[in-house]
């Protein structure tokens, strides 16, 4: 017997280690090339199916071959623990929990079925192989010791090592506690000597503009610039703007010369279509959206030492002079495009501009850029009878001549410099850019037939504009350009400035290949990305954030929430996508403040600044060391480090571990020494001991405030003014040293978080799951963001309505001369209402102005589709269940064809209307599904 | 022409175990491929080509699925395949040689579970 199987493949392992435990030899060929796994009885029997050949094997040793217990399991491994093991490693929704829970009853005995280990054991512990490392066994002991006995069995290892077979990492949230490394007396000596140390150096005062300085480190970071023609969603800000502000207050911590850049990128196609929708001009537009863009990171507290945009002079100074050189060294070729044109118009039509017969399957209103009704990708040329979106006339096909950047010319000076720098990258920045030089590189278009651009400045092609993917990261030099005159000692020194460059990983290709590039061809010396640092995507509950759709929660409606923005920022750090997609998700973001934020930092701080007021007159006693203290400053100490060297290799979200684990330290510091019992002894040592203790915790909480500061900025001014201290601690150096020394005089404490209720969070996922929800009526509009849903519930009139009064109501307070806290915040209120009823006002308009017919119409054709559909799918399913009874089928082909039909009849009933839900959760996710495809 | 094939499939006696092992992947294969294509059929537009393709390579040198018998397994999968493969256009089926002519004789012999013919030519019309 044989078997064929790759290396890491579960499958093969399954085989084997049914082999294994059967004492079956086996002879094994791992190759890469192998697509499936087989197993080769002879020459008239391969089985390439996993859990056949494991039934093989056990019954040629001998186990009974009738055994419908064991079948049952085998039948259930491959028809539900497999899908949703597959749909969770797909990021689908998927019900593994309850799956996982019915595993729980079954694992109470040491085997599945009967005393005995049978092939149900092997094929459910193979498949469970992929997701042990994840958290989702952690509460169902019973299934966590089955699975651990089956895999610390010799069988096990001797299938694993075998095949080579290495556990792929499954993302966990608290990887297993490491051993604490025994602390040595040399170490505790560093550790107090450091404690002691006087004078620490105070943080550099910032003055504008921020220049490198030679011999210092000066770090340059930009975030890739937000598209302007909408708001950005959650999983924008923590992809770019957010993640460079805390790498950024980091490196300002460590007093490192830091500038920070980011702005709009104004330019190309989206914002023509956006101002056409508007009925605004571009300009008009790109002022309108790049307010709304300044506000929301303006609240987010994103501390940019320049947010610009991309249309200015300099961006088509310095764009055209990086054009202009590459043309003069030969890099750009000349070639001719297919167009359509738009006589009525003038204008050259963008894709999304075209409308017309679907070259494919025929359909009346496909879009230029894809077709709605077969999916299919189009290119506008090949439409039949196209017509031009704006004023319905027919275009003409015109070729036109445009520009390429020749990065296959480039391609030597690109790979090497790559060489030198990739091992700074994240590790998808690398592999993304590395499958681009794979595939080969070809000439990039950077000319486009547009008004809203750069101009290009080359005699033949003055009519035309760069591609905004050429012109939009030279927008970092021109708002560094537009900060400060002297840009170029940012720009243009290689040796002394490091550069980090924060995106979500879909901006990899243009700033890993094409805007090196475009910067080599040059030949000067510009600053090229040292760290791109790329995140993953951010999923909002179940589905994905759509800006078109308006799912989920866009930078506007965090601050409608009522949570605080520093609340905010530290939830996304600590979901960012770092190293695999994560998920947003309301229930979690409560959690978290509710047990990391509130429970444990902020009761820390709270509980030992109260205890230094009340019993200590709000003056920091003297401390003096004891061992138990001293080996606590040395467990600070490699926390502290571990959060440095984390934050040095912009790993944001692991270095928030470091913190609450201080925090944590503190937390037992306080619960072992009670200083509440030791302040009422008769003894003087344990007096002692209480003032040690307590001075020694407002340490921490000071020391934890200044690693907080990336991270909740507000919050960390709010806890050093509780403190005391000015923001000249805020300079962060690896030892942990006393800042607090005794005698210094503390502020008032307060509460710093607020819990968040359950309630609270049911509200906000219902107003923000909006257009989520599945269900065969239309979907809302797509134009529709989730502030026009929101707005558009409260009526156009009630608004009003309720801005009039509470005007009235403003009016009154402030003749009868109320208190001056209650006329604000009822000013606040009518400012609310106003911004509301102008969101309503602007939804309204947004909604009549989208072309009804690209959306109604295809949503309620296929809708009554689906009915007509499943009505004779049940219709035609009941009568197979009847033949097959008649027939007197066997048991397992009936039940089967059963769930068919059952599974139909909840698919109809979801389509016409009713309440899933109430007919079973399962196929209420069925639903949802079918609801986001469309 | 009847092929001498016996016709109860539920009795397994006359199988061997390797046979029976086929068998029982066939009929995981139907649930586990074919019927996944089915619960999304309002959706989706059936299994794709590479399930006729990989059914085909598996058919060059065989009669039926499962050993060189005819067997529940070959039942199960033609009527799993039945919705999808049945309505496929000629030029299609012809691009499958292999899995036509197993489809073509198995629903032959099961017509009286299940009668139905699947038209299919062998000479060319395109």
């Amino acid at each position: 017997m044989k078997l064929i199987t790759r290396s890491n493949n579960l499958s093969g392992l399954k085989v084997l280690l049914a082999a294994e435990h059967l004492g079956i030899p086996i002879e094994l060929e791992v190759t890469p090339s192998s697509e499936k796994t087989v197993l080769i009885v002879n020459e008239d029997c391969q089985l390439f199916s996993s859990n056949a050949s494991v039934w093989y094997l056990f019954s040629l040793a001998g186990h009974k071959k009738i055994n419908s217990p064991q079948d049952k399991w085998l039948d259930w491994e491959s028809t539900i623990l497999q899908p949703e093991i597959q749909a969770l490693l797909t990021k689908q929704p998927h019900q593994l929990v309850s799956v996982l829970e019915h595993l729980e009853k079954s694992t109470r005995n040491k085997f599945l079925i009967g005393n005995s280990l049978s092939a149900a054991d092997v094929v459910v512990f193979s498949s469970l192989i992929e997701i042990a490392n994840g958290k989702l066994m952690d509460n169902l002991p019973n299934l966590t010791k089955w699975y651990k006995q089956m895999y610390t069995s010799v069988q096990f290892k001797a299938a694993a090592f075998k095949m080579d077979f290495k556990i792929k990492e499954t993302h966990t949230d608290e990887p297993i506690e490491e051993e604490e490394v025994a602390i040595g007396q040399e170490e505790i000596e560093e550790a107090v000597k450091h404690w002691t140390l006087g004078n620490i150096p105070k943080p550099k005062s910032i003055i504008h503009p921020v220049l490198p300085v030679e011999g210092e480190r000066n770090i340059l970071i930009t975030s890739a610039l937000p598209y302007v023609n909408n708001f950005p969603h959650l999983g924008n800000i923590i992809g770019c703007v957010l993640s460079a502000d805390v790498f950024a207050r980091y490196c300002r911590l460590r007093n490192y010369n830091t500038l920070y850049i980011c702005g709009t990128d104004e330019y190309g196609t989206a914002t023509e279509t956006k101002a056409l929708e508007e009925g605004l001009t571009p300009q008009q537009i790109c002022d309108k959206y790049f307010k709304l863009h300044d506000e929301v990171y303006k609240w987010f507290d994103i501390s940019f030492d320049h947010f610009g945009r991309t249309t200015t002079a300099n961006q088509t100074k310095i764009a055209q002079d990086i054009f202009l050189k590459l043309h003069r060294n030969n890099y750009l070729t000349e070639d001719t495009m297919e167009q359509l044109l738009c006589e009525h118009c003038k204008i050259f039509l963008a894709d999304r501009f075209v409308e017309g017969t679907c070259p494919l399957c025929g359909y009346e209103d496909a879009r230029g850029d894809q077709c709605d009704k077969c999916g299919k990708l189009v290119n506008a040329v090949e439409l039949k009878l196209p017509r031009c979106k704006m004023c319905r006339n027919t275009p003409v096909t015109k070729t036109s001549k445009h520009l390429f950047l020749n990065l296959p010319q480039i391609e030597d000076k690109l790979t090497s410099w790559m060489d030198s720098v990739t091992t700074g990258w994240t590790h998808n920045a690398r592999v993304i850019a590395n499958s681009w030089i794979k595939e080969g590189l070809k000439p990039r278009c950077i000319t486009r037939d547009l008004k809203w651009g750069t101009p290009v400045p080359l005699e033949g092609y003055t009519d035309k504009v760069f591609y905004v993917w050429f012109d939009a990261p030279i927008g970092y030099l021109s708002i560094t350009a537009c900060y400060t005159e002297e840009w170029e000692r940012w720009w243009k020194n290689r040796e002394q400035v490091v550069h980090y460059e924060f995106m979500a990983k879909d901006n990899v290709p243009f700033h890993s290949v094409v805007f090196p590039s475009s910067q080599l061809g040059t030949h000067d010396p510009y600053t090229l990305v040292n760290h791109l640092i790329a995140t993953e995507y951010l999923n909002y509950e179940d589905g994905k954030f759509s800006k078109s759709r308006g799912v989920g929660v866009f930078g506007n409606n965090a601050q409608e929430t009522g949570i605080p923005a520093d609340v905010w920022r530290f939830y996304l750090l600590y979901v960012r996508p770092e190293s695999q997609d994560s998920t947003f998700s309301w229930s979690d973001l409560m959690t978290k403040n509710n047990t990391e934020l509130l429970n444990n930092l902020g009761n820390f701080a709270n509980r030992a600044l109260s205890f230094l007021e009340k019993n200590y007159d709000s003056c920091v006693p003297a401390m003096t060391l004891g061992q138990e203290e001293k080996m606590l400053l040395v467990r600070i100490n490699r926390e502290l480090k571990q959060y440095i060297s984390l934050l040095e290799n912009a790993k944001l979200r692991d270095a928030i571990k470091p913190i609450f684990s201080i925090s944590r330290l503190g937390n037992q510091l306080m619960q072992a020494a009670q200083p509440w019992v030791l302040i009422k002894s008769t003894k003087d040592e344990e007096k002692m001991r209480a003032g040690t203790v307590i001075g020694l915790c407002a340490n921490i909480i000071c020391q934890l405030s200044v690693m907080l500061l990336p991270y909740m900025p507000n919050l960390s001014g709010k806890l050093q003014e509780q403190l005391g201290v000015t923001s000249d601690v805020n300079h962060l150096i690896p030892e942990f040293t006393c800042r607090l020394p005794a005698g210094h005089r503390i502020g008032k404490p307060a509460p710093l978080f607020q819990k968040i209720e359950q309630s609270l969070i049911d509200e906000l996922k219902q107003r923000f799951s909006g257009a989520q929800v599945g269900s065969a009526a239309p979907p809302g509009n797509p134009a529709a963001t989730p502030v026009a849903e929101e707005a558009a519930s409260d009526s156009l009139e009630n608004l009003a309505l309720k801005v009039a009064q509470q005007g009235d109501k403003v009016r009154q307070l402030k003749a009868a001369k109320a208190e001056k806290s209650i006329v604000t915040a009822a000013v606040a209120e009518l400012l609310d209402l106003k911004k509301r009823l102008a969101a309503a006002e602007e939804a309204t308009k947004q909604i009549h102005q989208a072309p009804p017919s690209a959306i109604e119409k295809p949503t309620t054709t296929s809708s009554s589709n689906d009915l007509e559909n499943l009505t004779k799918q049940v219709a035609e399913q009941g009568d197979k269940v009847r033949a097959l009874k008649t027939a007197k089928a066997d048991k397992a082909s009936i039940d089967s064809a059963v769930a068919v039909l059952l599974d139909l009849k909840k698919q109809l009933a979801l389509a016409e209307g009713k309440d899933p839900a109430q007919a079973n959760p399962a196929a209420a996710s069925k639903g949802k599904k079918k609801g986001q495809q469309k | 022409m009847k092929p001498n094939v016996k016709k109860s499939s539920d009795s397994c006696e006359e199988f061997t175990l390797g046979e029976e092992a086929l068998i029982r992947q066939w009929l995981e294969y139907r649930k586990v491929v074919l019927d996944r294509y089915r619960m999304n059929s309002q959706q989706s537009t059936g299994p794709p080509l590479s399930v006729f393709q990989e059914l085909n390579s598996h058919l060059k040198n065989a009669s039926y699925l499962a050993g060189n018998k005819f067997s529940k397994a070959d039942v199960e999968v033609l009527s799993g395949l039945l919705e999808f493969y049945g309505p496929q256009s000629i030029q299609t089926k012809e691009k499958y040689p292999y899995l036509s002519r197993w489809f073509t004789h198995i629903s032959h012999l099961s017509h009286n579970e299940l009668s139905i013919t699947i038209p299919f030519s062998r000479s060319s019309l395109y």
